[in-house]
């Protein structure tokens, strides 16, 4: 394995940014190790772990709301803890019942928020639970601030600041607190101190599946394909998964190629959506095909005795060809010089849900509505 | 089955000593504390006692309090001894197994796998972050971390109880919710219109008159191809209807789009009626239209029973003749004691290491987070029912 290894981070190497760290997980599912400062990450895992991927995903998306939680005190989060003390101060307003069912939704759009723009958007942005509102008196070079925070009835003022211009202040220093909101501002304070708050790290998963081993397959195949697959897929998501499949076409029954997939990797297949990304690797064998017109462009794959074989091999593999293929995918020819093989080859590449979204009206529904 | 705890043990176990103590003041601060109604002075005897009790500095077994706040000043070191006498023995955390757990139910009859096939869904221990409670909804329940009940039922049960019916192709994974009268995923615009078209399902159906039936101006393109694709996909209209069929189901459709856009009754709905939405996301029609239209047709698709009637309305009079029996049958739902409109719960499932069959990871009432494979037959869902009590909610069956 470590071969394999050696060979995808090398490639990886080549293909994301000189700040990215990258990591190769084959036990455990679920591993999820910190992000160091402005660092991102690819953990490499193979295709089997692609059923956990929504579960890893949110795991390691909310797990800093858990990292100050002693595991034997309380099983409050620090989210939970700041929106108890807004509610108790809506309470006293508005009654028990009232506070309650703010709570509630407030919880649930706090953890949508969290799941899609990381703690950070519960303090900024369109959605986040505190603004600040700024005025600038010019002639005294002050900036007079409100920090306000959405209440049942609205954003009220819970703390005002007055800073120079130019001061270095960090976003919740320097607050004269209303005596009535200091636990509510102390509360913010530690949700806004979590480690992890940045979200300018992105995760990307990358589950693998070779049907042999990948020094078989031609290096600038593997090479093309991973570079494909990183630059296509959600680049700009914070979290993505990717899947990639190599698989040999027309196996001479050599051993060591797999001639089925695995329960897990089967269902695994179910995470991919969207459009697919398919590269046609013809061989030494079918390029010199005297029976046939050689392939030269993806045209020709159309129809032809490769694809006829192809399309064989993914179905006893246990592909269910019209699940993954439900979008129209986009299909591309390698023709490999140096280290061209005589057996062909496909590349199958697609994104995989995360079990994260932030592009609906409602970002995450997960509640109870009569 | 024995409730699974929701962290590694972290227990801090009381080494035994024995130690002699015989002394007339702590007969006397033990009576006093019997006595005692004011919690301050209980405070103060409950110190001055385990000062008098404390271990001397030769007396092995010794170690700090768990619970030094609970007394004035400060605290010696403390052994077993001392703990047996101490005022807030009943209270203390020390030794104890405190630990969140879940309890599982079996929904249905459903027979509990092993043990140990159920803790795979709850083994983290490669987990980096100890603090990140081993519970397998993190970051899909609210109460993920803490007690509560989650709820096991075979796959095929599951899916008989909540069946789909008439929906399109469309991934479910953003499908938000399930309504179980008409069998169908809700979508985060379903989930808009219902919680305003909720709030007033009083209101009598004679209001709808106010619905411009009348030939309205030029429907957009995009509004037309919506249309066409969703009469045609759900049996609205067939290939065979005439083609003024279709154009007085365009003139319905456009009523009721411009009903919820005017209409006093839905003006919560205007900011997202205007709003753009991501087919497939929002919806789950395979294509875009405007926010009204959407809306117009998931309710006619959520509510057939004021599809018929609004469509007997208008249809009254006119030459053609609209087959009702094209609109599926709302089934009766006994919302006594049950909610009609569901959460879509997250799931783990188990399924044995033979699978025969490919199961489908999104169901219409679940979306399953996470798979184990096991030594059993049956393949299984674990739920975290999201604060329904399942056991109540499948009691009252739909008749």
């Amino acid at each position: 394995m470590n071969s394999n290894k050696d060979v995808i981070f090398s490639i990886l190497e080549g293909c994301v940014k000189p700040s990215t760290e990258l990591i190769y997980c084959t036990e455990s599912r679920y591993a999820a190790y910190p992000i160091p400062v402005g660092k991102s990450m690819v953990a490499v895992r193979p295709l089997s772990h692609l059923v956990s991927l929504p579960l890893q995903t949110r795991r390691r998306i909310h797990s800093p709301l858990y990292s100050d939680q002693a595991r034997d005190y309380s099983a409050d989060t620090p989210l939970q803890n700041m929106l108890k003390a807004a509610k108790n101060i809506i309470k006293n307003k508005f009654g028990e019942e009232r506070s309650i069912r703010w709570m509630d939704r407030k919880y649930d759009q706090a953890n949508s928020i969290v799941t899609s723009d990381g703690i950070l958007g519960l303090f900024h942005g369109m959605h986040s639970l505190v603004k600040i509102d700024e005025d600038s008196n010019r002639a005294a070079f002050e900036i007079e601030a409100e920090l306000q925070f959405d209440f049942f009835d609205g954003f009220h003022t819970i703390a005002k600041r007055s800073t120079k211009f130019g001061d270095d202040v960090e976003y919740l220093d320097q607050w004269q607190v209303d005596s009535q909101y200091e636990e509510l501002f102390d509360r913010l304070k530690r949700l806004y101190e979590l480690p992890h708050s940045s979200k300018l790290h992105t995760w990307t998963d990358l589950f693998l599946w070779t049907d042999q081993d990948y020094s078989t397959f031609p290096i600038s195949l593997v090479t093309k394909a991973v570079h494909d697959a990183i630059s296509s897929f959600g680049r700009l998501k914070p979290n993505r998964g990717i899947a990639l499949m190599f698989i040999t076409i027309s196996p001479d029954g050599s051993k060591g190629i797999k001639e089925t997939m695995a329960s897990l990797e089967k269902i695994s297949i179910q995470r991919c959506q969207g459009p697919a990304r398919i590269i046609w690797a013809p061989g030494l064998n079918q390029r010199q095909s005297s029976s046939q017109h050689p392939i030269s462009s993806v045209d020709e794959i159309i129809d032809s005795k490769m694809e006829k074989h192809a399309l064989q091999r993914l179905e006893s593999l246990g592909f269910r060809l019209p699940q993954l293929f439900s979008h129209e995918p986009n299909e591309m020819l390698h023709i490999g010089h140096q280290d061209a093989t005589k057996d062909s080859f496909i590349v199958i590449s697609s994104e995989c849900w995360t079990g994260t979204w932030s592009g609906s009206l409602e970002i995450e529904g997960e509640h109870l509505m009569s | 089955m024995e409730p699974i705890p929701l962290s590694d043990p972290y227990l801090n176990f009381i080494e035994p000593t024995f130690r002699k103590i015989k002394s007339e003041k702590i007969s006397f601060l033990l009576y006093s504390l019997l006595a005692e109604e004011s919690s301050v002075k209980y405070r103060s005897i409950a110190t001055e006692l385990l000062q008098t009790i404390a271990p001397s500095e030769k007396d092995s077994g010794r170690f700090d309090c768990v619970h030094p706040e609970w007394f004035d000043g400060h605290l010696e070191l403390v052994d077993s001894t001392s703990c047996n006498f101490c005022a807030y023995s009943h209270y203390c955390t020390m030794g104890r197994d405190a630990r969140e757990r879940v309890e599982i139910i079996a929904l249905e009859n459903t027979v509990f796998p092993p043990r140990n096939a159920l803790l795979k869904c709850f083994d983290f221990s490669d987990e980096a972050d100890e603090h990140v409670p081993n519970d397998p909804f993190v970051g899909f329940s609210h109460s993920a971390g803490k007690s509560r009940r989650l709820y096991l039922i075979e796959f095929e049960k599951f899916n008989d109880k909540f069946p789909s019916e008439n929906y399109f192709d469309t991934e479910l994974q953003y499908a938000v919710g399930y309504d179980r009268c008409s069998s169908q995923p809700l979508w985060p615009i379903d989930q808009l219109f219902l919680e305003e078209y909720e709030k007033q399902n009083k209101i009598s159906l004679i209001e709808f008159e106010e619905i411009p039936f009348t030939k309205l101006s030029r429907m957009k393109e995009i509004d037309s191809d919506l249309l066409d694709a969703v009469t045609l996909k759900n049996g609205w209209i067939v290939e065979e209807d005439p083609p003024d069929l279709r154009d007085e189901m365009h003139c319905f459709f456009q009523g009721i789009a411009e009903f919820i856009q005017s209409n006093e009754h839905f003006q919560g709905l205007r900011s997202k009626g205007w709003a753009s939405m991501s087919p497939g996301v929002e919806h789950p029609y395979p294509i875009g239209g405007s926010g009204f239209m959407v809306m117009a047709l998931r309710w006619m698709q959520l509510k057939p029973d004021d599809f018929r009637r609004l469509l007997v309305e208008r249809f009254a009079g006119l030459h053609s003749n609209f087959d009702l029996t094209r609109i599926s049958t709302r089934k009766q739902f006994s919302s006594k004691g049950s909610t009609k409109y569901l959460p879509r719960v997250p799931a783990n499932v188990l399924v044995p290491f033979e699978l025969s069959v490919n199961i489908p990871l999104e169901l219409p009432a679940a979306r399953i987070i996470d798979v184990h494979e096991y030594d059993g037959n049956e393949v299984l869902l674990l739920i975290d029912g999201l604060g329904l009590d399942f056991q109540e909610e499948l009691r009252n069956e739909l008749k």
